[in-house]
């Protein structure tokens, strides 16, 4: 946690629970990574928790990456206003960020 | 040295720990020339408490439970502009000292400062003809490490919230390229292989 969150309504906090774990799921299923961060922070008035690997990116068949699990996630974060970021930042690795409102 | 201060000192002390801030206050008792003119254990509560008490100095924690220093210093300069800002921390060779005198912070003081270190501190921050000396009290940095600067610390403060280098460029309207000479740098300085491993090792050395 990098700073003192806002509190967070219920199913707000669930979704991004759901998502935490969809994205730690998704690292030990695809990413081959030696190391995973999960952090938690305000952003754009919202919270955004962002699990980061090391592992190989996208380089895996993108049937493979979005899944229903994913799918799932996407869903249950676009009910609360949120919305979920997949991205690659070039030293290897995925970004996965959910992001709620406040 | 014998600086003699005219008028009462209004010092502001910002930790999260009660303890501090107590033994600040005993120091100060017995000192005519030093009043503890507020406390606050947060930086968001430092804020607003900087506004209204008027501090003259400000004792400063490097790390507070909702922001660190270097933040903190940029915008209590805005809200108590007049006010020395000197960080007060138990680790004077943190690397994250050196982003907070970039950010502005008068000097330094070790936590472990008996009575009349703080005195001389306080004494030295308000006398004018110390306004170009930076540091104050001892400040000993590890000589195999170089310093984060102001803008890779940034960065990574960024990175670690979960910003994507296009984000962070455009927030801090900068280049991606920039964004990744930053980053670079930082790896190099922390010994890290990537940007998660950056991370870990910034969150590990309490950077983060």
């Amino acid at each position: 946690m990098l700073d003192v969150l806002q509190p967070l309504a219920g199913a707000r906090v669930k979704a991004l629970i759901a998502a935490a774990k969809e994205g730690l799921l998704n690292v030990e299923k695809h990413a081959q990574a030696k190391r995973v961060v999960v952090t938690a922070a305000s952003m754009r008035e919202g919270v955004a928790v962002t699990v980061r690997d090391d592992g190989v990116g996208f380089s895996l068949k993108p049937a493979e990456h979005h899944g229903f699990g994913l799918e799932a996630i996407v869903e249950a974060l676009r009910q609360v206003g949120g919305h979920l970021k997949l991205s690659e930042d070039g030293d290897g690795g995925v970004s996965f960020r959910a992001w709620v409102p406040s | 040295m014998g600086t003699v201060l005219k008028s009462i000192v209004r010092v502001l002390v910002i930790d999260d720990h009660p303890v501090v801030r107590d033994g600040v206050e005993i120091l100060a008792q017995t000192c005519q020339f030093i009043r503890i003119a507020g406390y606050a254990p947060t930086g968001h509560e430092a804020l607003v408490v900087a506004a209204s008490c008027m501090p003259h100095v400000i004792l400063c924690d490097l790390r507070l439970p909702d922001m660190l220093a270097p933040e903190l210093i940029r915008e209590l300069q805005r809200c108590a502009p007049e006010a020395k800002i000197i960080i007060f921390t138990a680790y004077p060779d943190h690397p994250a000292v050196e982003a907070a005198l970039e950010a502005g912070a008068y000097g330094v003081l070790p936590k472990d400062a008996v009575r009349m270190d703080l005195v001389a501190a306080i004494t030295r921050a308000m006398a004018p003809e110390s306004a170009d000396t930076k540091r104050i009290g001892s400040v000993q940095r590890r000589d195999t490490q170089s310093p984060i600067a102001r803008r890779e610390y940034d960065v990574l403060r960024r990175v670690a919230r979960g910003e994507t280098n296009q984000e962070i460029a455009e927030s801090m309207t900068l280049s991606r390229n920039t964004v990744k000479t930053y980053m670079r740098n930082l790896m190099q300085k922390l010994g890290a292989r990537n940007r998660v491993e950056a991370i870990s090792r910034a969150r590990e050395m309490g950077l983060l």
